[in-house]
């Protein structure tokens, strides 16, 4: 038993001091370069991202922008009290000239 | 050694990078590339260290953003290779991928000239420096993941127990315990390692 821990130990002993020994590990010129090509293509695609989110942003803004317009309208239509079936009839009523329904009828 | 003399200040290449300017990245490539290797090798089979130190660049690269300027650029360098050599040893145990390699019949004599030679003769080979290192890389396989790392920190390198704790973000009281056990688990390979080595010793001589 006693030979088993002074055995233990050596082999201990040995194992740190392997790992302590300092390896020649040689960094070659196409890892650098790899890692490099690597790091463009994700600032490539993290300005694409950017773009992504920019073009979304304005989508949204004018989104917004034709709702609060949309809104205004509807609002107006039910002060004024129009519906779209009223001016239809008024427009065709007050087609003098037959724009609305030549433009209609012909192919 | 945060600031280089002759040299551009990491915090400054850090925030040309920052505005854009990727091609700066090669000056932290160059300048740390060592540092990164010097640690990933201690803790990652030589064969895999291209690939971690890798890792570790592009996790820089992605987390420049936030490193805080207050803290020196190589330390929280050191914090990100160790946690991604930690990282790498997880997702090996936990896709139990790691190769549980047996020891060898080479590695069996390897045992005998341990314990048979003394110990200044050993490491002038440098086959034998290549079969401690595997022979140390299958008892590590037989721990846990953070036992490997806190075991390869505080026991195989020295580090303290605070700088292992800051290093791998975990509490100090965490590492301590975590050591005390992996050690004792590697020591327990170690004696189940030397036992079967006698039972072969043994099988070999009743064949003979």
């Amino acid at each position: 038993m006693k030979r088993n821990v002074e055995d233990i130990k050596k082999i201990e002993e040995i194992l740190v001091t392997a790992h302590r020994i300092e390896s020649n590990f040689v960094v070659t010129q196409e890892w650098q370069e790899r890692v490099m090509k690597h790091i463009c293509q994700i600032a490539a695609s993290k300005i694409q991202i950017n773009d992504d989110r920019v073009f979304s942003k304005i989508i949204w803004r004018f989104a917004t922008a034709v709702s609060v317009f949309a809104g205004i309208f509807l609002l107006y239509a039910i002060n004024t009290d129009v519906n779209h079936e009223s001016v239809m009839v008024n427009m065709f009523l007050n087609d003098p000239l037959n724009f609305i329904v030549s433009q209609i009828v012909s192919p | 050694m945060d600031q280089i003399q002759g040299e551009t200040h990491d915090n400054e290449i850090i925030k040309r990078i920052l505005d854009g300017n990727i091609n700066e990245f090669e000056l932290l490539l160059k300048r740390y590339q060592g540092f990164v290797f010097g640690i990933v090798t201690r803790h990652i089979p030589h064969e895999m260290a291209e690939e971690i130190a890798h890792n570790v660049f592009i996790k820089v690269y992605n987390s420049l953003p936030t490193f805080k300027s207050k803290t020196p650029f190589k330390h929280w360098l050191s914090k990100v290779t160790v946690r991604t050599c930690y990282d790498h040893w997880r997702k090996q145990y936990n896709s139990r991928e790691t190769a549980m390699s047996s020891l060898t019949e080479k590695h069996d004599k390897w045992l005998e000239t341990v314990i048979t030679s003394r110990s200044s003769e050993f490491f002038e080979k440098e086959e034998f420096i290549k079969e401690t290192r595997e022979t140390l890389n299958w008892a590590l396989g037989k721990l846990s993941a953070k036992e490997r790392m806190v075991l390869s920190m505080v026991y195989l390198e020295g580090f303290s127990v605070r700088e292992t704790a800051t290093l791998l973000s975990w509490s100090v009281v965490n590492v301590k315990v975590r050591s005390y056990r992996a050690r004792k688990k590697l020591r327990k390979h170690l004696v189940k390692l030397l036992e079967q080595r006698g039972e072969i010793g043994r099988g070999r001589g009743n064949k003979t």
